[in-house]
């Protein structure tokens, strides 16, 4: 099922539809919510809160694209802007549709980091295939510049250039993700 | 139930839950002399009701709670503005709705998990290339819907798919619309307004990939039911809209007034000090 096919069935009551709607987008939003506070407190409620407010709306979704990621990214930075005006991440919404209070410990803080590496990995998915491949090889495997020019078939200098495009654009999008964005 | 987020998600599978699934509506049955009674009966009551309505645009109480008028504990809690302050500022919500805002309360009313949360106002600021803009208050229970009003949110709602703005009278306008539709920035502007202007820039170094600037980089807008709005160009996806570095209002009597930080919304006197609102300078001529 896409997003706004789950959010259609969670406007009808549908808990399970919500439940894998909140699992897909999980990760992006708590990673855009550490990146943005720097802080995993702030990041795990400004999470919960973006959920429940997109809970509240999912009856007023309209589908744009098979994703519903710049529908709640939007929402995220909505909440974000809220929070830094007021000082704190509020709690409105979860109020309003009924949470009981959940509260962090020390092990939930070691998760939001887990959850936002996830996030980081998925944005190197989204690099332009050579790009990946020198990320992933260099980066995250700790290959030579030399045995990966090898095994790609091009000169070391090739690797080193792709791999400062890929970061380049990595960094690109994790700044737009906080600072852009399409919504109000 | 494991961490923090199992957990979360346990709410709000339970909320989902909890949502009001839609009424059936009932099988048509053949007209009767009481049936033609009870009908005009519940019709003159309508009628009354809708009047009424018309008369004092006043907060719906949703079924079942008090009857006594609920206190606005806005001021003492300090969590918001209050209805009074909203209403003070935003001409918009002073005039009487339309039969449509009437019918669009409906579709801005939230279930929730006790009774549906019905908006005590909305109207329609404005429509841009398609897209309605509306301002719609809530007023926000201490305990979910059954307890005190505690504040009141104003949502400029945006219905182009992917906007949604709880609780924003920020200053600096924000970006509607998306890739491939029809696409503004948009800024709810208090009464006294006259025009608005906005600088636009790009920051400059890595963070400014992706940014483009509108046609105009200095923004002269008129404002029109409390909201200025300029239409942009849609954009392809992997950019967005530069941010104002500056905004400036232009009040009716001659003043003005220069804000230089994102974060700072419109002002309203029992507020509480918000951050980042050091950058404000005000200017008189």
């Amino acid at each position: 099922m896409n997003d706004a096919e789950l959010l259609t069935a969670s406007a009808r009551g549908d808990g399970d539809a919500f439940a894998v709607f909140y699992r897909r987008h999980l990760a992006e939003i708590v990673g855009y919510g550490l990146r943005a506070t720097g802080s995993r407190e702030a990041a795990a409620d400004l999470a919960a809160e973006v959920f429940a407010s997109a809970l509240e709306a999912c009856d007023r979704y309209e589908q744009v694209y098979d994703s519903a990621s710049a529908w709640l990214h939007g929402i995220a930075r909505n909440k974000l802007l809220d929070s830094r005006r007021r000082g704190r991440v509020e709690d409105a919404t979860r109020q309003r549709i009924g949470f009981q209070p959940v509260l962090l410990d020390d092990r939930d803080l070691e998760r939001v980091v887990e959850l936002a590496s996830q996030d980081a990995l998925a944005l190197v998915d989204e690099l332009p295939t050579e790009q990946r491949v020198a990320v992933r090889g260099r980066v995250l495997a700790e290959r030579d510049y030399a045995e990966l020019a090898t095994e790609l078939g091009c000169s070391e200098s090739v690797v080193r250039q792709r791999v400062s495009r890929g970061l380049a654009r990595l960094r690109a999008r994790l700044t737009e993700s906080i600072g852009g964005g399409t919504s109000t | 139930v494991r961490d923090y987020f199992d957990r979360v998600e346990h709410e709000l599978r339970l909320a989902t839950e909890r949502r009001v699934a839609p009424v059936p509506q009932s099988r048509r049955k053949r007209p009767t002399w009481s049936g033609a009674v009870v009908t005009l009966s519940v019709g003159a009551a309508l009628l009354i009701a809708l009047l009424a309505l018309s008369l004092h645009d006043h907060a719906r109480q949703p079924a079942g709670s008090p009857k006594q008028p609920q206190r606005d504990l806005s001021v003492e809690r300090h969590i918001g503005p209050t209805l009074r302050e909203l209403m003070a500022n935003f001409a918009l919500l002073r005039r009487s709705p339309t039969a449509a805002e009437r019918a669009a309360v409906r579709t801005f009313t939230v279930s929730t998990a006790r009774q549906p949360e019905v908006p005590e106002y909305v109207r329609l600021a404005g429509v841009v290339d398609g897209i309605r803009v509306y301002f719609v208050v809530y007023p926000v229970f201490r305990h979910g819907a059954s307890g005190p009003v505690v504040a009141h949110q104003m949502s400029v709602i945006a219905s182009a798919g992917n906007t949604y703005a709880p609780g924003n009278y920020l200053i600096f306008p924000t970006v509607i619309g998306g890739f491939g539709k029809p696409t503004a920035y948009l800024s709810v502007v208090p009464d006294g307004v006259r025009d608005v202007r906005w600088r636009f820039a790009c920051p400059t170094g890595p963070s400014g990939g992706g940014c483009h600037l509108p046609p105009e980089r200095l923004a002269h807008v008129t404002v029109h039911d409390n909201l200025a709005v300029l239409p942009l160009p849609a954009l392809r996806p992997g950019t967005h809209y530069a941010s104002p570095a500056v905004v400036t209002w232009y009040r009716i009597d001659g003043s003005r007034t220069v804000f230089t930080n994102q974060d700072e919304a419109v002002p309203f006197p029992s507020a509480p000090a918000w951050p980042y609102q050091r950058s404000v300078k005000r200017h008189h001529p």
